[in-house]
């Protein structure tokens, strides 16, 4: 029998870096995001004997960062928009990266909250469509709706932008 | 299938087990194409979440849960040291007033039980004659050597801590209280004693204690006189 301590550091270490990593797509800042992470994880704790089926860890701590993202604005009252548009990769990305990722994470960043968070949600756990539809409480078609439609921006964004430097080159 | 329901469904999960999008991909080398292109797509998708993440990180979070927990306990502990300490204090004043309660003022209990002498009843069924009486004195090692006088009422009687036998008899000068208190009775009685309905003395025999009380205008001395003779402890 592992004790709620062990149970603790695996939760931790099997998925604190999608969590975080998921709190960044979502809130676009990143020492915010941290703190999110961590409320979290400190919440996860506390109810961590409520939680009974390990399989269902992931979406359980999704929820409660979900919810712990949600306080944050009732206690600061912050504007619901995304204050942070201009995300700024430096900070977390080296310079190792491609220009290409590099304008694909702009172009992420830049998709409005409902078409992100389902596609990051994808991506990072790669969650299927009626575990989006769950966690985001929407139905399954209108999640598959705004997937398609957030790859498809990215694509068009890309193929522009491709177009014009060509342009430019040639 | 037509293609722009496959672009929807590939788009939508580049990673699909839809078996309908993996026949309509077998029958057709272009779907197919379109496929791997939008999995290579995904894939530099996939790559773009995967940003660092801060490498302490999952040292930090179990390292502030440690943290909270310790001062939790402590929080805990304090908390039970305050109870601790209640209960403590409850039982220091409870036992205070219990002891104030034992040792209340026996002359007032004494002069209480006599004043309301006249409505006391029996609690025993068997009449209050000389064998039964004795039979109650003999657990205070007393007993009457002969008929003290029409005994109405023989109760046992708590003062305080101590319980005592409480003789009530109906005599000529009205009715009259006879209290045998147990051994060790050490609490103060003075020799003499009265409020506005009766009044009472103390006579000790054999190192014990026995008080007699009667009416206010009533004379006692006949009665600790008639007592003397015929109440003898033998212990």
């Amino acid at each position: 029998m592992k004790t709620k301590q062990q149970r603790y550091e695996a939760l931790v270490h099997a998925f604190h870096a999608d969590i975080y990593r998921y709190a960044v797509w979502l809130i676009k800042d990143t020492s915010v995001a941290e703190d999110i992470v961590q409320e979290t994880f400190l919440r996860a704790w506390k109810s961590l004997d409520a939680l009974q089926d390990e399989g269902a860890a992931k979406s359980w701590l999704i929820t409660i960062l979900k919810r712990e993202n949600a306080r944050r604005f009732e206690r600061k009252q912050l504007p619901m928009t995304d204050v942070n548009e201009e995300f700024l990769f430096d900070e977390i990305e080296p310079a190792q990266i491609s220009m290409q990722q590099r304008d694909i994470q702009r172009l992420l960043a830049g998709l409005s909250t409902e078409y992100r968070e389902p596609l990051v949600l994808q991506l990072i756990f790669g969650l299927s469509g009626e575990e989006i539809a769950q966690q985001l409480n929407l139905n399954k078609n209108t999640v598959m709706t705004r997937l398609f439609r957030a790859r498809n921006q990215i694509r068009e964004a890309l193929e522009n932008q491709s177009n014009f430097r060509g342009k430019q080159n040639g | 299938m037509d293609e722009l329901e496959f672009r929807r469904r590939i788009y939508a999960d580049p990673n699909t087990t839809d078996e309908a999008v993996i026949a309509a991909a077998k029958t057709d080398t272009k779907k197919q194409a379109f496929w791997n292109e939008v999995k290579s797509f995904n894939q530099k998708l996939e790559k773009a979440t995967d940003i660092a993440v801060p490498e302490d990180l999952a040292h930090r979070l179990i390292w502030q849960q440690g943290i909270k927990q310790f001062q939790q306990k402590k929080q805990r502990s304090r908390r039970l040291l305050a109870v601790a300490a209640s209960v403590a204090i409850m039982i220091g004043v409870s036992f205070t007033l219990w002891n104030q309660w034992l040792n209340a003022d026996l002359q007032n209990q004494l002069l209480t039980h006599a004043s309301y002498a006249d409505q006391e009843e029996a609690h025993a069924d068997a009449p209050a004659d000389l064998t039964n009486v004795n039979a109650k004195l003999a657990g205070y090692g007393a007993q009457f050597e002969n008929n003290m006088g029409e005994v109405k009422v023989a109760n046992h009687c708590y003062l305080g801590a101590a319980k005592t036998l409480h003789l009530i008899l109906k005599t000529a000068q009205g009715t009259l209280s006879v209290f045998v208190f147990p051994e060790h009775e050490s609490r103060y009685i003075p020799k003499q004693f009265a409020n506005e309905h009766v009044k009472g003395s103390l006579l000790t025999m054999n190192d014990r204690s026995v008080v007699v009380m009667g009416e206010r205008d009533a004379d006692l001395t006949a009665w600790e006189s008639k007592l003397k003779k015929t109440l003898t402890f033998s212990i």
